[in-house]
């Protein structure tokens, strides 16, 4: 006899009794073959014919008699529709048991679909790359180049089709102000695009044509596309807009084209100045003015050739990384590499880890909505034995009864499917207002066809897992005794089994639920966390100051000096201040510096934030003066000054006093190398609410006037309710200017932990249907107990026992069940934990509290779910019970 | 809905593969379970791997459908081994694979005609 008897027995006995010997014999010689074979081949066949024999027992087991017409299977699922339309109540709980946790499913996956699986939307977007400059050890990291290099790497480069390249609309700013056409003034979004990026992407425009290497002409008349928005919002959706002019910032612009609709650019959030812009103007390159090779105005992006990997890009742009530090004594200084990104990941890295740990708990939520179900289902097959029984005396054969059960999940699955599908669509409906503004690619997130197809696929597997055990147990009954003894009890193995399920459920509902707290307690901390500023009670607003009127500085610091005047004034305000760039408003300028002989030879090793103040900024947002003093009206760059952060301070001069000490800031030769520090401030956070990024340089504002600007005015109360008279200060004074972004400073925190928000509530509502779930699964095995041994309790009343002494007893039934899941479920949890540890700030992965927390929820839920049945068990009337059969 | 009767071959269509292959074989002459395995193999160029599990499911099912049965009739004894089973086409199992053949063999023909007209297929 063969060593592999063992597997026949997964075959039903009919199968095992005709072909068994057979299926034995070919194995054998199978095996036989296999070992002639040999090696790694030999082995791989000789597991693919074991589980050959495998997957055919399994088929065997489901499948039907040969037969001419569908008719049987139809008879199937029709005894089924009628088997669960007798039960509704039951039919309702299990597929509600499944629809949130399907709908749950659908809704993660179609996220995950539409930002991490779904391809951008370009043409062959898998060859698209961003490229990346590193500088110093870490010093600056960002998707900027240098004009000069754009060039360079197109002209030395041969593993790329093409590179092209975007900047702000001017390389200093990324907005204008559109004016005329009988519209008000309207500040847009403007980006700067060499005439290939269109076509390099495989974007055609909607209407009209794409820009032409002729636009980029210094000299060419000055044209623009616009977004569909724009054409569509400002100018009614005009198609004779194309050749005619617009005036942005003073200038005409005649319309080239109108992008589609679905356009968007794609870009990393680091990415500097570039925007998914409304204007789009040729990017003109003036030779005479190229500032130095340190100056990153462009962020370029990539085509590879076909067959071109990654690995091969990487190695050609680290060639002329080191072609360009051998030619430029700058990028040698600053140690200049450069990195190929495929666009897509850059686009998604910053929220892949937290959707793959939901699609991670998601598959837990389903997991214990499937052994609600599995119970739910076995507890129901242990009543319905003797019906069972009753078809297979009439003949049915047990593969068909167990086919039977087979159908009654899977119709089970399907209704919670519709009502989860129902559920994806009207939470990706309210997804906008649920997601925050930062997540990427939000648009595209979709009920598609692969979301579908997945929705269809978990709901099978659900129906298999809830249906297999009950389907496998059935055809084991003993069903000739069956008939012959009337009650419905189960037998022991069923009730085994159940209990193992219900243990399971509420070990993963544990892990859930300290996955939940973990993030809870994470966001509780960010709460707490003080930015280096005080954003209540703040009003903020932005302001680009259109360039000819605007141009000489001097006229810029009379407005700002007019404004911040007139704003004082209004009632209610205590301090304005402006800025060139708000904190938590994504990436801006980094400022290299050195603070002695090592850091001067390697310029650009190091660099902080760069940002200009006017002497009340920090007063307004309540930013602390360690050291020195902040700045006066006085400050300007003669004599050149700085406030420095203390990241800066402790770095450049630990354990000194950083006041009076000169920092340099530009290369020796330059106008102004050396600024003097006359102030240390608290590092203020600029880009993460959780870390300190880059140490910080503050210079006041006069003499070194930007375009883009941003105020800040401290209000006594509800800071909203001054942004109609900023509006209507700044029109009084200029009515040309586009107040923007007009929001309190705290939505700018607020957002800053937006994703951890999204965490916890996706998280803590998993947690909360987790612990739902197991409540029910632990409150349907004892209750079900409970009604099998209502005879016995009976019995136990009626001799005299004391009612309090059965519902102890009840009770300690349901810690029996619930201690050593708790315990399951407290190691389960401290593994996966791990998982989290990214997104934790604040508290470690191990947190006892919330692990103590977490498993005293579920005890107390299990007591409730136990208590309703330990009080009906000694509510038992002894003479009914003794009386009921 | 017409009823076909389990003696019309038309009612077997269409046969998945394992089992046409299986018949095509047979059609040949009575053969043992391992040498059915091979034959499919070598006639496939090894597309067609049979395993163990598969291979007497198919058996099993052409056994119930009437389309095969066992051999009484076994080679000389000095090739037999005693303890295998023959397999042979039954009337019923040959007129099927024949009428698995045409249907397979229009179908064929009618792709050919379109894919060679360079047609887009709607």
């Amino acid at each position: 006899m063969s060593r592999h008897g063992w597997l026949l027995r997964l075959y039903p006995r009919r199968f095992r009794r005709a072909h068994g010997e057979e299926v034995l014999r070919s194995l054998d010689e199978e095996l036989a073959d296999t070992v002639k074979l040999g090696g790694l081949r030999g082995r791989a066949a000789a597991l693919w014919a074991i589980v050959d024999v495998l997957v055919a027992a399994l088929a065997e087991r489901l499948r039907p008699p040969p037969s001419l017409s569908p008719a049987p299977l139809l008879n199937d699922l029709r005894l089924s529709v009628r088997a669960l339309r007798r039960t509704p109540g039951f039919t309702l709980v299990a597929a509600l048991t499944l629809a949130l946790p399907i709908g749950a499913a659908t809704t993660i996956f179609s996220l995950v679909n539409g930002v991490l699986l779904k391809p951008l939307p370009y043409r062959a977007s898998d060859r698209l790359v961003n490229i990346w400059n590193d500088l110093g050890q870490g010093a600056q990291s960002l998707p900027a180049v240098h004009t000069l290099d754009f060039r360079d790497y197109q002209a030395w480069s041969h593993r790329f089709e093409a590179f092209a390249a975007a900047s702000g609309g001017d390389m200093v700013q990324a907005t204008g102000i559109l004016t005329g056409d009988g519209a008000e003034a309207e500040q847009v979004e403007v980006s700067s695009v060499t005439a290939n990026l269109f076509p390099l992407l495989g974007v055609e425009p909607a209407l009209g044509r794409q820009l032409t290497a002729a636009d980029e002409a210094l000299t060419a008349e000055p044209v623009a596309l616009i977004s569909h928005g724009l054409w569509r919002g400002r100018y009614g959706a005009d198609p004779a807009l194309v050749g005619r002019t617009i005036a942005m910032d003073g200038r005409r612009y005649q319309v080239a084209g109108v992008l589609p609709a679905s356009f968007h650019l794609q870009l990393p959030a680091e990415a500097f100045l570039v925007t998914d812009a409304q204007v789009w103007v040729p990017l003109r390159i003036d030779m005479t003015k190229i500032p130095p090779r340190n100056y990153t105005p462009l962020t370029v992006f990539g085509r590879l050739k076909p067959g071109v990997t990654l690995a091969q890009a990487q190695e050609e742009m680290d060639a002329i990384a080191a072609r360009l530090r051998a030619e430029h004594p700058v990028h040698a200084a600053s140690n200049l590499r450069i990195r190929a990104v495929k666009l897509h990941d850059d686009v998604v890295k910053g929220v892949g880890p937290l959707l793959m740990t939901l699609l991670a708990a998601v598959g837990v939520v389903l997991l214990i909505g499937c052994a609600n179900v599995a119970g739910l289902l076995l507890a129901r097959g242990a009543r319905r034995r003797r019906e069972l029984a009753v078809h297979a005396a009439m003949g049915a054969s047990r593969g068909r009864l167990a086919l039977r059960l087979l159908v009654e999940s899977l119709l089970i699955a399907l209704l919670g499917a519709a009502a989860g599908l129902a559920l994806t669509l009207a939470v990706l409906r309210a997804l906008p207002a649920i997601v925050p503004a930062s997540m990427p690619r939000m648009g595209e997130v979709a009920v598609d066809a692969s979301v579908l197809a997945v929705a269809s696929l978990v709901t099978i597997g659900t129906a298999l897992l809830v249906g297999v055990l009950p389907a496998w147990l059935a055809p084991q009954m003993d069903l000739s005794a069956e008939l012959r003894s009337g009650s419905g009890g189960s037998p022991p193995r069923q009730d085994r089994l159940r209990r193992a399920l219900v243990v399971g459920e509420v070990a993963l509902a544990i892990v859930l639920l300290v996955g939940s707290g973990l993030l809870v307690r994470t966001l509780a901390a960010l709460q707490k966390v003080r930015p280096g500023f005080d954003a209540e009670q703040v009003l903020t607003f932005r302001m680009a100051l259109p360039s000819p009127r605007y141009a000489p500085t001097a006229k810029r610091m009379d407005l700002v000096q007019r404004l911040e005047r007139e704003l004082r004034a209004l009632p209610g305000v205590e301090a304005v201040g402006t800025v060139t760039q708000l904190p938590l408003t994504g990436a801006g300028s980094l400022q290299p510096y050195a603070y002695d002989e090592e850091t001067a030879r390697h310029w650009e090793s190091v660099t902080a934030d760069n940002r200009r103040v006017t002497p009340d900024f920090f007063r307004t947002m309540h930013v602390k003066v360690v050291a020195g003093r902040a700045f006066t009206d006085a400050d300007g760059n003669t004599p050149p000054v700085a406030i420095i952060d203390t990241e800066l301070a402790r770095r450049a001069w630990p354990g000194e006093s950083a006041v009076g000490k000169r920092l340099q800031i530009a290369p020796a030769g330059d106008r102004i190398p050396f600024v003097e520090v006359v102030g240390v401030v608290e590092h203020v956070h600029l880009h993460d609410l959780t870390r300190p990024v880059h140490p910080q340089i503050w210079r006041p504002l006069r003499d070194n006037m930007d375009t883009q600007l941003a105020f800040a005015v401290r209000v006594a109360g509800d800071p909203t309710r001054l942004a109609g008279a900023v509006r209507d200060t700044v029109a009084a004074i200029d009515g040309n200017l586009a107040v923007t972004h007009l929001v309190p400073m705290t939505h700018y925190v607020e957002d800053g932990s937006a994703r951890a928000r999204l965490g916890v509530w996706v998280m803590t509502a998993f947690g909360v249907l987790a612990l739902i779930l197991a409540g029910i699964g632990v409150y349907s095995v004892v209750a079900y107990s409970v009604a099998q041994r209502t005879r016995e309790y009976g019995i136990r009343l009626a001799l005299g026992q004391d009612p309090r002494a059965l519902r102890g007893m009840v009770l300690t039934q349901g810690v029996r069940l619930g201690l050593p899941a708790v315990l399951l479920g407290v190691g389960a949890a401290l593994a996966a934990a791990q998982l989290l540890r990214r997104f934790l700030y604040g508290v470690t992965s191990a947190d006892p509290l919330t692990f103590a927390a977490a498993a005293l929820l579920v005890l107390g839920v299990l007591l409730l779910a136990t208590w309703v049945p330990a009080w009906r068990a000694s509510r038992v009337d002894p003479r009914s019970a003794l009386g009921a059969e | 809905m017409v009823r076909l009767r389990r003696s019309d071959p038309e009612a077997w269509l269409p046969l998945k593969p394992a089992h046409y292959l299986l018949l095509v074989v047979l059609a040949d002459g009575d053969c043992h379970a391992y040498a059915l395995k091979k034959e499919v193999a070598l006639r496939t160029d090894g597309r067609v791997r049979l395993g163990p599990g598969t291979l007497h499911r198919a058996l099993g099912w052409l056994l119930e459908a009437t389309l095969v049965e066992e051999s009484p009739d076994r080679p000389a004894r000095t090739l037999d081994d005693e303890r295998r089973r023959y397999y042979r086409l039954t009337p019923l199992g040959r007129r099927v694979a024949a009428a698995e053949t045409e249907r397979l063999a229009a179908l064929v023909a009618a792709a050919r005609g379109r894919l060679t007209r360079r047609e887009p297929i709607r």
